[in-house]
């Protein structure tokens, strides 16, 4: 069967959305602070504050598997492509109908199909973001969080870490100690 | 709340204020012109640290989620020293790619998260789903911040939120 080709007009009902985790930075001072493993506002929080939310449709009526790998090997590279290499731990699915019709009420979330060009895995076909529609940037990240905290599910992913990247962490938690250790 | 002189607690308004004596029979103006702050949380001078260790004055390196900018560690510090002990437990803390500090309680019911920056403090209190928003501006001092707190507080406790508002105010 031909891997699902989604529609690039407007996401359709039945659509299985999904917003890609990846581990944040910690402040230097709070080292020390056990992770909370649970979904927090940064997981929707983008980088710059005049951008949309993305997302990755996972599939036409469920996760799809092979899309899950297609979406799979582009985050990878995503985690490996910012300053600091972050760990890639899945995504958060929802069903596109708790965005279109929120069940507590609240604003409907909209999201549209923004497919990216490129070549190889610069491009995703499956990319899509959300609409703010007025909202600020906080309140969109937490009506996010409220959405996919009640009514989604996390979808794992497994892979090995890069030499590379293993070396990179270790470098960044050491250069954090290194730091500390010089303050007291 | 109001604490009488026999050390009796009644219900009185949606306001955090009281003015009376407490069982050892001393004075204990909270809100008046001399005003000694309720005990501080225990776990407040642990996040105090972390904060003032996570500040920084380079604007290049706030927002980069390692520092914050000196502004908002200010800010942060006034909001735990005037707050913490309104507050569900010990934060999880962060910043924010705006430079922002968020600070994430775990509440019996639900969740608090907070958003403080140099102008603004953002207060959301996620209660079945349900997001909760406060905004409380300086100008608004303590007294406000701690009036918008005890109310979220509670309803992080209960379960329960009055007057329903969700994420546009």
């Amino acid at each position: 069967m031909a891997l699902w080709k989604p529609n690039t007009d407007k996401i359709g009902p039945n659509e299985y959305l999904g917003r890609r985790l990846f581990d944040k930075p910690q402040l230097m001072g709070a080292l020390d602070q056990r992770p909370k493993l649970r979904l927090r506002l940064e997981h929707f929080l983008e980088k710059r504050g005049d951008c949309e939310t993305s997302l990755d449709r996972m599939g036409q009526q469920s996760v799809d598997k092979r899309v899950r790998n297609y979406v799979g090997q582009r985050a990878i590279k995503a985690a490996e492509g910012f300053r600091e290499p972050r760990q890639f731990n899945g995504w958060r699915v929802i069903h596109f109908k708790f965005l279109r019709q929120p069940p507590h009420g609240g604003s409907p979330v909209s999201v549209i199909p923004s497919p990216i060009e490129g070549i190889d895995l610069d491009e995703n076909i499956y990319h899509a973001h959300t609409l703010r529609d007025g909202r600020s940037y906080y309140d969109m990240a937490t009506q996010l969080l409220c959405l996919f905290l009640e009514h989604g599910s996390t979808e794992n992913y497994k892979y090995k870490l890069s030499w590379h990247n293993r070396w990179l962490f270790i470098r960044a938690w050491f250069l954090g100690w290194l730091r500390l250790s010089s303050q007291e | 709340m109001l604490a009488t002189a026999n050390g009796t607690v009644s219900a009185r308004t949606r306001e955090f204020e009281y003015n009376g004596l407490l069982n050892n029979g001393t004075s204990y103006l909270i809100w008046g012109s001399n005003e000694p702050r309720p005990p501080g949380a225990s776990w407040f001078r642990l996040v105090e640290r972390r904060i003032s260790e996570s500040s920084t004055q380079d604007p290049n390196l706030a927002g980069n989620g390692h520092w914050l900018p000196q502004a908002t560690a200010i800010a942060a510090l006034k909001f735990f020293e005037a707050a913490s002990d309104l507050l569900p437990g010990e934060p999880y803390i962060y910043g924010s790619p705006l430079g922002d500090l968020v600070a994430e309680f775990d509440g019996e019911k639900g969740t608090l998260t907070s958003v403080i920056g140099p102008n603004v403090t953002l207060l959301y209190a996620i209660i079945g789903g349900i997001p909760i928003k406060r905004t409380v501006h300086p100008e608004g001092g303590e007294r406000e911040l701690r009036s918008e707190l005890k109310e979220l507080s509670e309803s992080l406790c209960t379960g329960k939120y009055g007057t329903l508002e969700t994420e546009h105010r």
